[in-house]
């Protein structure tokens, strides 16, 4: 077996040492980075969602391949020419205001980031204003906002009234998320996105920065 | 003859040779009679050693060999010869759905907040009229309580002719005298505990001078419809015009439905009911007094009030004594209510030496750690898998559940169902017998899949492996030709569940040990509470992972301990002062900010064998 289907099959099993050895192989072998990432490490991302889908696959593996995935990024991420430039785009992600439950939100920035997005996770119980204040700093593309009970989710509502409020929606794309969340109620408070588990929240964020990278 | 019977410690006088199930019906008992009592349905169990007739052939054929060794008999079968005493397990009462009727009263001195006295009546003329201040004296010189009159009781005693000789009685509630009584009228004062589960409520209806139980009624609660959890529940109330209104009105409906019920059973008015003891969660207690639950939707979740309170029960829309009072138990903190200091007082967790555990696996997972030195404790939000909840076959503890489950060396299932209906669904304490089955037998791995064929070594076990849309599953029982019952089985997403589920009760428990810088080991006793704790089967629970590995010996079933509290306090002011000392004493852990919860909680998530 070549090394980057050893590599696919190494994250898909979150085997972290033998990931992080085969990507630094590649490396030695004179592989581009953005070949491993779109022939190893993307495809084993897939993988390893098709399996989530079916249950075949639960938290603890999910955590453990986005785990090898990030780590042979970072590998990856130090050869690149211009680091910065290899980022699809820049994303600022939370919990709202009132919530305190992060493991959704933490899949999520984890895939997110083995996707090829810069993430910023200002954690949970986030305000508004913090939102706002480190999309500007940043100059995020994307805000990806995730909670996980039904009564805080007039939080994702106000910030993006307040994104609104800010100037600033129409120059980005909001993004979110959680148990309670739906594509109604997403469309009901004008978000851009909605994913209904953290796959499906990485895969439209690649919609929309995928094909103006090409 | 004397015919005791438990867990209601009732005592009754019998004659020779009375039918048992007379017997019972006579002390306000219902026992099942679903064919009519000619011993044809088996459904009248109850255990007793010794002082009846000879079995009939009826019970050796309902019963077994293996059910009368253990003292089982047939109510409606056999005959009372000595006085005895006997136990009648929750199955046998007329239309429960598993309610624990039982959990234990350890011999609680009757010391109630209603008492039915005595005054001896006036004897000068000019006293035989009815008017209060003679009777407030001759109270105040009887007993040197100072009382005070209510609306109910002036007004009865003004349609009263004049004071007899001798002996009349009168009902206080505290420092408020309520009704006044003739010295032929035996009737007795009576109080009501009330359990209000988010899921399933139960009333113990209470003869106060005795202290004895005298009947129970249970309903489901009615709110279930606008949200199975409180989090939805509290959405309704807060979101919807109205919904505060009508999720309060439905409640106190069925309550008084269930307050007619027990008085019903018990043969008395429901005006003779004076009080009512209430435990239940943060939200139920909060809809309960119609309070709008808006502090409940954001952390840090604060209830609107924590304190034990007194309430007029006709304020509330309860129906009983017009002077009738409502006893709220204290709260502990944020979504953990009253139901917690409830198991905290009936399990005496707060007194003990060594070191206990309590865990209410109901819809929401409460448990309680410590001693009389220090009590922590945590909501788990375990989710609703262990009431049936999110599983695809999932339901509630009745008839026709699946509630226990083995597979024999040869391959075999072999169900257990409530009642022994044909299985139409599994409820927790299945479900948490079969996953363990399926992974002691090696048909899930310790991340929780379950193994492909090619992956498992005994063949007598492929047959029950089945594929459901694009998920393996286990075939539990097959439906019947006719289509009546479906085929029942359990998916990998039902055992996802489950994990979820396992994983929460799993990392409270981890971080409270944590917490008072203890270890597992160290743990004395694991009290098991809800219906749901006295159905499960421990070894099937610490083979999941659910609960800790510890010796079976330690772990015991307490039945509705929340509930048990709340006869507690209602049958003795001493345990009021318990209930506000538990509740303040206690420190409630937020789980989710822990810092190590989530990695705990990750961790709990597999099979520990």
């Amino acid at each position: 077996m070549n090394l980057l289907r050893q590599l696919e099959c190494a994250i898909i099993k979150g085997n972290v040492k033998r990931a992080t050895a085969i990507t630094e192989a590649c490396l030695a072998e004179g592989r581009p980075p953005s070949l491993i990432i779109e022939q190893g490490i993307l495809k084993a991302m897939d993988a390893v969602g098709k399996k989530w889908k079916t249950y075949e696959y639960f938290i603890p593996n999910v955590l453990v391949s986005a785990m090898a995935t990030k780590l042979c990024l970072d590998i990856l991420y130090h050869s690149f020419k211009n680091p910065g430039s290899q980022f699809l785009a820049k994303v600022v992600a939370g919990t709202v205001q009132g919530d305190i439950h992060d493991i959704g939100k933490n899949i999520v920035v984890m895939f997110m980031e083995a996707a090829g997005f810069k993430v910023i996770d200002l954690g949970v119980d986030v305000p508004p204003e913090i939102f706002i204040k480190t999309i500007k700093k940043e100059k995020a593309d994307i805000l990806l906002l995730s909670c996980l009970y039904t009564v805080t989710m007039h939080a994702m509502e106000d910030t993006i009234i307040a994104l609104k409020k800010a100037g600033i929606k129409g120059k980005m794309k909001t993004l979110i998320g959680g148990a309670p969340i739906t594509q109604e109620f997403a469309d009901s408070i004008g978000a851009d996105g909605f994913g209904a588990d953290a796959l499906e929240g990485v895969q439209k964020a690649k919609e929309w920065f995928r094909a103006e990278k090409k | 003859m004397k015919l005791t019977i438990q867990p209601f410690n009732k005592e009754l006088e019998v004659q020779k040779n009375v039918l048992l199930s007379t017997a019972v019906s006579s002390a306000g008992i219902n026992l099942r009679k679903d064919c009519g009592g000619i011993g044809k349905c088996g459904k009248c169990k109850v255990i007793c050693r010794k002082g009846l007739s000879q079995k009939t052939l009826s019970e050796s054929k309902n019963l077994g060999p293996e059910k009368l060794r253990k003292g089982m008999r047939l109510a409606c079968q056999a005959r009372i010869l000595k006085s005895t005493q006997i136990f009648i397990p929750p199955a046998s009462l007329e239309g429960e759905i598993r309610i624990l009727v039982d959990g234990f009263l350890k011999g609680i001195k009757p010391n109630p907040f209603v008492l039915k006295r005595s005054f001896k009546a006036p004897i000068q003329p000019s006293e035989k009229e009815m008017h209060w201040e003679v009777i407030q004296s001759k109270i105040e010189s009887d007993s040197k309580r100072r009382l005070t009159p209510t609306l109910s009781f002036l007004r009865t005693l003004s349609e009263r002719e004049s004071l007899k000789d001798g002996k009349t009685f009168y009902v206080s509630i505290g420092q408020k005298i309520v009704d006044i009584r003739e010295a032929d009228d035996h009737r007795s004062v009576f109080g009501l505990a009330l359990d209000i589960g988010t899921t399933t409520m139960v009333a113990y209806l209470h003869d106060l001078s005795s202290g004895d139980l005298v009947s129970v009624s249970s309903l489901p609660n009615p709110q279930s419809r606008y949200g199975e959890d409180v989090v939805a529940r509290i959405q309704y109330a807060v979101g919807h015009p109205n919904g505060l209104k009508l999720l309060h009105r439905i409640l106190i409906d069925a309550i008084n439905e269930m307050i007619q019920e027990a008085s019903q059973r018990a043969g008395i008015s429901r005006e003779d009911v004076f009080e009512i003891c209430v435990v239940g969660n943060t939200t139920m207690h909060h809809l309960f007094l119609g309070l709008r639950p808006k502090t409940l939707t954001h952390f840090p979740y604060t209830p609107l009030l924590r304190m034990a309170i007194a309430l007029p029960a006709k304020g509330v829309g309860i129906w009983i004594h017009p002077e009738g009072q409502i006893y709220l138990l204290p709260l502990v903190a944020g979504f953990m209510g009253s139901d917690t200091v409830g198991v905290v007082l009936s399990t005496r967790l707060h007194k003990s030496k060594r070191l206990k555990l309590a865990i209410d696996i109901g819809t929401n997972g409460e448990i309680v750690l410590g001693n009389h030195d220090r009590m922590v404790a945590a909501s788990c939000a375990a989710g609703p898998a262990f009431e049936g909840g999110q599983i695809r076959f999932g339901m509630p503890g009745s008839k026709g559940a699946i509630d226990s489950l083995s597979i024999d060396e040869k391959g075999k299932i072999h169900l257990h169902t409530i009642d022994g209906y044909p299985a139409i669904g599994i409820c927790g304490s299945g479900l948490v017998d079969a996953v363990s089955e399926w992974n002691r037998k090696g048909l899930i791995d310790s991340s929780g899949r379950i193994l492909r064929s090619n992956e498992i070594d005994n063949r007598n076990l492929f047959r029950h492996l089945i594929k459901v849309q694009d998920q393996p599953a286990f075939l539990l029982s097959k439906g019947t030709q006719k289509g009546f019952l479906r085929n029942i089985y359990l998916t990998q997403k039902d055992i996802r569940e489950l994990q979820l589920a396992k994983a929460a009760i799993w990392a409270g428990i981890q971080i409270l040990v944590k917490t008072l810088g203890k270890e597992i080991q160290d743990i004395d006793e694991l009290f098991l509470a809800g219906a749901f704790g006295n159905y499960i089967r421990p070894e099937s629970a610490i083979q999941i992972g659910l609960l800790p590995s510890m010796k079976k010996s330690k772990i015991r079933p307490v039945g509705n301990a929340a509930g048990t509290g709340a006869r507690m306090v209602l049958t003795s002011l001493k345990e009021r002062i318990e209930a506000d000392q538990i509740a303040q004493k206690i420190e409630y852990i937020e789980l989710a900010k822990h810092p190590d919860f989530q990695k705990i909680f990750i961790e709990g998530m597999s099979f520990p064998f």
